[in-house]
């Protein structure tokens, strides 16, 4: 960095704009984590996701100048980038080319009893077959943690689109999963379903 | 029979469509709605407890009945959140080790922009040197004109292919639809011909 100590993100921002590197390594150790979580969750792979979040890291280095800050925060423009760049990517996939490395019973292996190997391979399959906005708003919602209207900015809609989406989602899974909701309540842990339940009623 | 829930604007259709929304995770929800269904769950609760008012052993079955139904929405719900939260774990990266990969990657785009402009001056420079005369102008123009010909052409015999591919297509719909096939062949010498007169009504336009 230049001089001085950069404390906010957006002095970190107005450093890399101006070609400070340390300014730009800053901000990608922040981001970087969620750009990959991200990317994994739209992907299905890590070292996909690795490739994407490389992408989008260089991409934003050589555009951090368009960034206009009264316009959405930093991460909002961010995300916005990765959401598109997953879904660019998902698009050019064609069946052939779905994750290699992907097996969904060794994964099922590593739940450590949270529910069976089958509903794993059920909610896998049905999460894949999911419209891929319907899939985007799921996993910024539900697994990235963004507020609704956040998830509105980053899909560049309004936020009841988002509750659409999110509700359609949700709705194709629980029906998707109906039979085999029993065999997943006996399979998941007793004393988190009842601690959520007492928090709820 | 009075019921304390008339009051209240949450029932267990809009309670479903928000677990749908937002899930089980009360924090999740915006603060109305998070509130609303805290207050609609107390008053069921209260309800099963006593039955609506204190008053009828009926009004307690029926919260009780109530009290399931929404328990059997929200533990669906639950239960969705948790298979989508075990679903995912997400893979441990090495993260250094890509931070660092993509500052190299960022240093060498930034080299190589740099490169890129230079080269675009050296471009430029050559591109002034080598300035056609005015007689190759001149040639240039006409090879332009050659150029637009070709380009006609080439247009037109497309259009006359998409015109005979359509309707070859229509003349297999005809004959699919039981219509006799002499029918559907003089029909497609009509669109032949109008082809053929297309194309060389075209080139003779392009020829002058």
């Amino acid at each position: 960095m230049q001089s001085g100590i950069i404390e906010t993100e957006q002095d970190l921002i107005i450093h890399a704009q101006k070609g400070d590197q340390k300014a730009f390594k800053e901000l990608v150790h922040q981001h970087l984590p969620n750009v990959l979580a991200l990317g994994f969750r739209m992907l299905n792979n890590a070292s996909e996701a690795e490739d994407m979040a490389q992408d989008v890291m260089l991409s934003l280095w050589q555009n951090i100048s368009k960034y206009d800050a009264g316009k959405a925060k930093f991460s909002t423009w961010l995300y916005r980038i990765t959401a598109n760049r997953c879904l660019d990517r998902i698009r050019k996939k064609t069946p052939e080319q779905l994750p290699e490395d992907y097996d969904p019973v060794i994964e099922a292996e590593q739940l450590d009893n949270l529910y069976n190997k089958q509903l794993s391979k059920q909610m896998e399959t049905t999460l894949q077959t999911l419209p891929e906005r319907q899939y985007l708003a799921l996993v910024l919602f539900h697994y990235q943690g963004h507020r609704m209207t956040e998830v509105a900015e980053i899909m560049e809609c309004s936020s009841e689109a988002v509750e659409s989406l999110l509700a359609r989602a949700r709705r194709t899974l629980k029906q998707k999963l109906g039979p085999l909701w029993q065999e997943f309540k006996n399979n998941s842990s007793p004393n988190q379903q009842e601690q959520n339940r007492m928090e709820v009623l | 029979m009075t019921n304390n829930l008339d009051h209240l604007t949450m029932n267990e259709k809009k309670l479903e469509q928000l677990l749908d929304v937002y899930g089980a995770d009360l924090s999740k929800m915006p603060d109305p709605f998070a509130k609303e269904i805290k207050e609609f769950l107390q008053k069921i609760q209260e309800g099963a407890n006593q039955g609506f008012d204190g008053e009828k052993e009926s009004s307690a079955n029926q919260a009780s009945t109530q009290k399931e139904k929404i328990s059997e929405l929200i533990e669906k719900a639950e239960l969705l959140d948790q298979a989508l939260d075990h679903q995912k774990q997400l893979p441990k990266w090495d993260i250094e080790a890509l931070e660092g990969q993509i500052l190299a990657k960022a240093v060498a785009s930034e080299q190589t922009s740099t490169a890129d402009v230079i080269s675009f001056d050296e471009r430029k420079t050559t591109i002034e040197k080598n300035k056609p005369s005015a007689i190759d102008n001149k040639s240039s123009g006409k090879s332009e004109f050659f150029t637009m010909k070709s380009t006609g052409l080439i247009a037109a015999s497309l259009l006359a292919g998409l015109l005979i591919g359509s309707f070859g297509g229509l003349d297999h719909l005809l004959y699919e639809e039981g219509t006799t096939l002499i029918a559907s062949n003089s029909f497609m010498d009509d669109v032949l011909y109008l082809g053929t007169e297309y194309s060389l009504e075209t080139a003779d336009f392009l020829n002058n």
